[in-house]
């Protein structure tokens, strides 16, 4: 049995396995593929500190090489759900169960949807919600990015080095991305801000390979309907986490809801990163998680192995 | 026999894991299996065949399965 299983390589992942590792703790990560987390599909990130400007899959790799450094053990499998027995933690995976005494879920989110007609549709068809992995096919085309945070921002910061116009639609008047960025896209002089602007439908063409060609949607304060050609919808409108493995208190977001240790509804389980609620999904509040629940983590086990130490001395 | 190729890209950061998953699959499973870069000939010639506009993509017996890193469980369907 494992003293900690920690499920998720991402930044708060690799974080608690190294913190883990330094306690003393018998632990393995579980992640689903060989290079994982959000911040890996980033171009730049600029809110690190110590790191100016890095690239996503750099500051990624730093992580790994770290990790891997210290020795934090890993294996690549998928996760189907994570319960307790007692005092046991039973995580079942596509190559078997695994058990430990307590978990660390770090299985961060996805992209979110939009929920309109030809989203689904289109997608691979010029529908994209990573603009570092499909802006490229986009050379000198027009593209739409849809959102308002720091994500959506920066993609269209990223797309606007590779396309000719760039409209970054927006639902309210103001952005909810940091100023700098904001200052930036306004400067920048291929990116079109579209206020106010309610996406209703994204539409595609006709014939045997459909693809992307305009999208509609509803001016919010004058109730006007406008039709944009665009090549290409990237869609940044926030994320939605991979929590459906296991059963504890979430908000209606889907979010784990932890306490101040980052410890779930479930004794033993903590959650880290992009899958708990908290107020910023950021890479740095991941890795401040990962440290925060591997120790909270590490404080659990020490007592039930105090517990049991006890139990097994018999009454004194 | 099932024949799947990956289109893949070097600025694609997601095409690693997906390289990585189809080569696992292979070991467990028996099909068919190459990837083609999408900056290659071979690569733009199947671009403009299947109109790929992203990656990683994965065609299945001529048809663009998965666009993406695919779920075990679907790309295993996928192939039945």
């Amino acid at each position: 049995m494992y003293d900690l299983i920690i499920i998720g390589g991402g930044p708060a992942g690799l974080t608690a396995g190294i913190f883990a590792v330094r306690s003393g703790l018998e632990s393995l990560i579980l992640e689903r593929s060989e290079i994982s987390g959000q911040i890996a599909l980033a171009d730049i990130v600029e809110n690190y500190p110590g790191f100016p400007s890095i690239s996503g899959l750099e500051l990624m790799d730093k992580y790994k090489n770290h990790a891997q450094e210290a020795g934090v053990q890993t294996k690549i499998t998928e996760v189907v759900s994570v319960h307790s027995e007692g005092a046991k933690k039973i995580v079942s995976t596509d190559i078997g169960d695994f058990e430990s005494r307590a978990v660390i879920i770090a299985t961060g989110a996805n992209p979110k949807n939009i929920n309109v007609p030809g989203e689904k549709e289109l997608i691979s068809r010029g529908v994209s919600y990573c603009a570092i992995c499909d802006g490229p096919f986009f050379r000198n085309k027009t593209v739409v990015v849809i959102g308002g945070g720091n994500s959506a921002i920066t993609e269209a910061l990223f797309l606007s080095k590779i396309a000719r116009k760039v409209y970054l639609v927006h639902r309210r008047d103001k952005f909810r991305a940091t100023k700098i960025l904001q200052d930036r896209a306004s400067v920048t002089p291929n990116i079109k801000f579209i206020m106010n602007a309610f996406v209703m439908e994204i539409v595609g063409s006709g014939g045997e390979i459909r693809k992307v060609v305009k999208i509609i949607y509803k001016d919010l304060k004058s109730g006007e309907i406008h039709e944009l050609a665009t090549d290409c919808v990237f869609i940044s409108v926030g994320i939605h986490p991979n929590t459906e493995i296991l059963n504890v208190e979430k908000n209606d977001g889907g979010f784990i809801l932890t306490n101040n240790s980052l410890e779930t509804s479930d004794k033993g389980i903590y959650a880290a990163g992009d899958c708990r609620e908290t107020l910023i999904w950021q890479v740095v509040a991941a890795v401040r998680d990962g440290a925060l629940a591997a120790t909270a983590a590490n404080e659990y086990i020490e007592s039930l192995k105090n517990r049991l130490h006890e139990k097994s001395l018999g009454p004194s | 026999m099932v024949k799947v190729t990956l289109i893949h890209a070097s600025w694609c950061t997601v095409c690693p894991s997906a390289r990585r998953f189809w080569k696992d699959l292979k070991s467990e499973y028996d099909f068919e299996y190459e990837e083609v870069d999408v900056e290659t000939l071979q690569g733009q010639v199947l671009k403009d065949k299947y109109g790929i506009v992203g990656v990683p993509t994965t065609i299945i017996d001529g048809k663009v399965a998965f666009t993406g890193l695919p779920k075990k469980a679907d790309a295993i369907a996928s192939m039945i």
